[in-house]
C-alpha cells in the first residue's frame, strides 16, 4: 500500500484540494443552472432536458476522480489494478448498500427506468421524480412529501412509470351510478366532459370503460391530460363537472360504498 | 335558377371590381396553409435596427400610423369577402352544392366577411345562439336552421355554436348533422382555433371536405396591405410577417403598437405585449378559451373553466392589465397585438395549434 500512494509531502495537496473546490462549486453550479434553462426552455421540452443536471453531475466525479487519482497514486497500471482491488474489497464489506444504490442510479439512469418530471410508483410510494441522487431518487408525493428511495429497490422491486419520459399522460376518474339510467348518453357526457377540460390533450383518445355490479354501475373515464403534473387537477376537474353534468341528466349515483382495490388503475 | 344567375352575375361583377387584390388574398386549401418563415439568425430587432435610421438621428424619419382601408380601399373584412366570393363564384352559382367550410385566423373578420358574402347572395344567416341556449340544450335555434328548409343558408361563425363545457357540444352535434344532410348551399365559417379545437375534439373532417383558407400574407402583401408600408424596410416587413403569422390585421396592429409607443430602434419589440411572467394556469385557461370561442362575455368564460368567479375574474384582469385582451361590448377577446405573444404561450404548452 505506501507503494501504491505517494508519499504525504510528494502530493500536490493544494491541487487535490482545488480539484475537489473546483467540483463542488460547479456540481453546485449545475444544481442551480441546469433547472433554470429548463424552465426557461418550451414546456414540451422540459422530460428531454431534466436528466441533463444528473448526467453532469455524474461526468463532473468521475472527471474528478480521474484527475485526483494519479496525483496521489503512483500512476502504473499495477498499482492501479490493486487500488481497485482493495477498494472493491472495502465496498464489498463496508458500503455495500451505497455501492448497489449508486450502481442502480447509474442502470436507471441510462435504462431510462426513471427520469425527472416522471410520476412513478416504487413500493408504496407515489409521486413525481424531482432528483436523481447518487444514492436516491427523490420522490415528491401529492401530499408534497419528498420521499427518498435508494436506487438499489430496482434490482428487486416492480417499478410503475405513469408517463415513462412524456409530457402527457393517461389520467382516469371514477363515477359510481344507479343501474337505472341511459348508459349511452351518460357515456357521450362523460366523454364530453373531458373533451372541454382545458387540462385535456386533445391528441389522444378519450375513452369511457363501464362495468356492472350488483350495487350499480362504474365508470371510468380515461383521459390524457397535456402535463402529468396536472394529474390530481386533470382528474378532480373531470371528476366535478362530470358530477353536475350527470346530475343535469337526472342520473342518481350509487349510495353503496366500494372497497378500495390496491395499486393504481 | 334566380340563385343561380344570381350567383353568376355577382361573380362577374367581383371578378371586374377586385384584380387589384387577386394576389393579396390567396384561397388555399387549409392543408396547404404555410406560415411564414423567419430568415435565419436574424431577430426582429436587429433587423429593425438595420431598417430604420439611427436613432436620435435628424434625418430619421417617423413612421406613419397606417391606416386600415387607406388608399381607397374596402375594409379588411369586404376585401376578404369579395375575394372568396370570386374564388366561390362557381360555387355559389350552384343551390344544391355541398358544404363549404371556411377558415380563418382571428382578426381576419371571419363572422363579417360570411355575413357579406350572405348579403351578397342573399342567403338568410344562421345566427349563433346564446350561450344560455347552448348550455340548455335549446332547440329554437336548430328550428331556425330547419325552417330555412333546403335554401341557401350561411352560418358565419361555427365557433359561437359551441361552449366549451360538458353541456356544450351537444346541439353543435345535430347541427353539424343537419348541415351534412341538408341539401342546399351551406357556406359555414370557423376562426382557426375553435375549428382546429373541434376538428380534434370531434374528430371532424367528412362533414365540410376541405377547408379553405386565406394564404398567410409575407412581406411583400404587407406592403401591399399596410398604408405607407414605404417606411418600413423590406426586412422588417419580412419580420413582421413572421410575427403575424402572415395576418395582415396582427401586422397592422403590431405596426401600430410600435409607432404608437415611440420605441426607439432597440427597445421597440419590448413594447409589444407579452405574457407576464408571474402567471399561473388560469391566464392560460382564460386565452386559450377565449381563442377557441372567438371572444366570450365573462359569464360564458366562467362556464367554460372550473373555478371562483373571483379566480377567473383576477385571471382577466392580469390579461387585460398585460395588454393580451380585452372587452369590447361585453365581450373579452384576445387583442391583435397581443395575438402573437398568446399563440406561442399557448404552443409552448402542447396546446392545437391554430392551423
Amino acid at each position: 500500500m505506501n507503494e501504491l500512494f505517494r508519499d504525504l509531502h510528494t502530493i500536490n495537496i493544494p491541487l487535490v484540494l482545488a480539484i475537489l473546490v473546483g467540483g463542488a462549486l460547479t456540481v453546485a453550479a449545475v444544481r442551480r443552472v441546469v433547472p433554470r434553462l429548463v424552465k426557461r426552455a418550451p414546456a414540451r421540452l422540459r422530460h428531454e432536458l431534466l436528466p441533463l443536471a444528473t448526467v453532469l453531475r455524474l461526468t463532473i466525479y468521475v472527471a474528478m476522480t480521474g484527475l485526483i487519482v494519479p496525483l496521489v497514486t503512483h500512476p502504473s497500471r499495477e498499482r492501479f489494478v490493486a487500488l481497485l482491488g482493495a477498494s472493491a474489497l472495502a465496498i464489498g464489506f463496508a458500503v455495500k448498500d451505497y455501492a448497489s444504490s449508486v450502481i442502480a442510479g447509474m442502470v436507471a439512469l441510462f435504462e431510462r427506468t426513471y427520469r425527472l418530471g416522471d410520476r412513478v410508483q416504487i413500493g408504496d410510494t407515489y409521486g413525481e421524480v424531482r432528483a436523481l441522487n447518487l444514492r436516491t431518487v427523490k420522490i415528491v408525493t401529492p401530499d408534497d412529501t419528498a420521499v427518498y428511495v435508494p436506487h438499489d429497490k430496482i434490482w428487486n422491486t416492480a417499478i410503475y412509470n405513469a408517463n415513462d419520459g412524456a409530457r402527457t399522460m393517461l389520467c382516469v376518474a371514477k363515477f359510481y351510478l344507479h343501474p337505472a339510467h341511459d348508459g349511452a348518453r351518460v357515456r357521450e357526457k362523460l366523454i364530453d366532459t373531458a373533451l372541454t377540460s382545458p387540462y385535456a390533450n386533445l391528441d389522444q383518445k378519450v375513452a369511457v370503460i363501464a362495468s356492472e355490479h350488483p350495487w350499480g354501475t362504474e365508470y371510468k373515464l380515461k383521459a390524457y391530460v397535456l402535463d402529468g403534473r396536472d394529474e390530481f387537477l386533470f382528474t378532480t376537474d373531470m371528476t366535478l363537472r362530470a358530477k353536475a353534468a350527470l346530475q343535469n341528466l337526472g342520473v342518481q349515483f350509487a349510495l353503496v360504498q366500494v372497497a378500495a382495490t390496491p395499486g393504481r388503475v | 335558377m334566380i340563385e343561380f344567375a344570381r350567383g353568376l352575375r355577382y361573380a362577374a361583377s367581383a371578378m371586374a371590381n377586385g384584380k387589384d387584390t387577386l394576389q393579396l388574398w390567396q384561397w388555399i386549401p387549409l392543408s396547404e396553409y404555410r406560415r411564414p418563415v423567419p430568415p435565419v439568425h436574424h431577430n426582429i430587432g436587429r433587423l429593425w435596427r438595420r431598417g430604420t435610421p439611427a436613432e436620435n438621428s435628424p434625418s430619421a424619419p417617423t413612421l406613419p400610423p397606417p391606416q386600415r382601408g387607406a388608399s381607397g380601399r374596402h375594409s379588411l373584412e369586404e376585401e376578404i369577402a369579395d375575394s372568396l366570393a370570386r374564388h366561390l363564384a362557381a360555387w355559389l352559382a350552384d343551390p344544391t352544392s355541398s358544404p363549404r367550410l371556411i377558415v380563418l385566423a382571428p382578426h381576419l373578420g371571419i363572422e363579417d366577411v360570411l355575413r357579406r358574402v350572405a348579403r351578397l347572395t342573399r342567403s338568410p344567416v344562421l345566427e349563433p345562439p346564446s350561450s344560455a341556449e347552448i348550455l340548455t340544450h335549446s332547440e329554437a335555434w336548430l328550428d331556425r336552421l330547419l325552417a330555412m328548409g333546403d335554401g341557401p343558408v350561411v352560418v358565419p361563425a361555427l365557433h359561437r355554436m359551441f361552449l366549451q363545457h360538458a353541456d356544450g357540444l351537444t346541439r353543435l352535434r345535430e347541427l353539424l348533422t343537419s348541415v351534412h344532410q341538408r341539401r342546399g348551399r351551406t357556406l359555414v365559417g370557423c376562426e382557426s382555433w375553435g375549428w382546429r379545437y373541434l376538428r380534434k375534439a370531434l374528430r371532424l373532417g367528412a362533414v365540410f371536405g376541405e377547408p379553405l383558407t386565406l394564404q398567410a400574407v409575407d412581406a411583400d402583401g404587407l406592403a401591399d396591405w399596410l398604408p405607407d408600408a414605404g417606411g418600413l424596410s423590406v426586412d422588417v416587413l419580412r419580420q413582421l410577417a413572421v410575427e403575424s403569422g402572415g395576418n395582415v390585421a396582427v401586422a397592422h396592429a403590431l405596426v401600430t403598437r410600435i409607432v404608437e409607443s415611440g420605441a426607439a430602434p432597440l427597445q421597440w419589440r419590448s413594447r409589444l405585449p407579452a405574457w407576464p411572467p408571474e402567471s399561473s394556469p388560469m391566464e392560460t385557461f382564460v386565452a386559450h378559451s377565449l381563442l377557441i370561442h372567438g371572444g366570450l362575455p365573462i359569464d360564458a368564460l366562467a362556464a367554460t373553466i372550473l373555478a371562483s368567479d373571483d379566480e377567473i375574474r383576477a385571471g382577466v384582469e392580469h390579461l387585460a392589465a398585460a395588454g393580451l385582451i380585452e372587452e369590447a361590448s361585453g365581450t373579452w377577446r384576445v387583442t391583435a397585438a397581443g395575438y402573437p405573444a398568446v399563440r406561442t404561450h399557448l404552443l409552448g404548452h402542447d396546446y392545437v395549434d391554430d392551423f
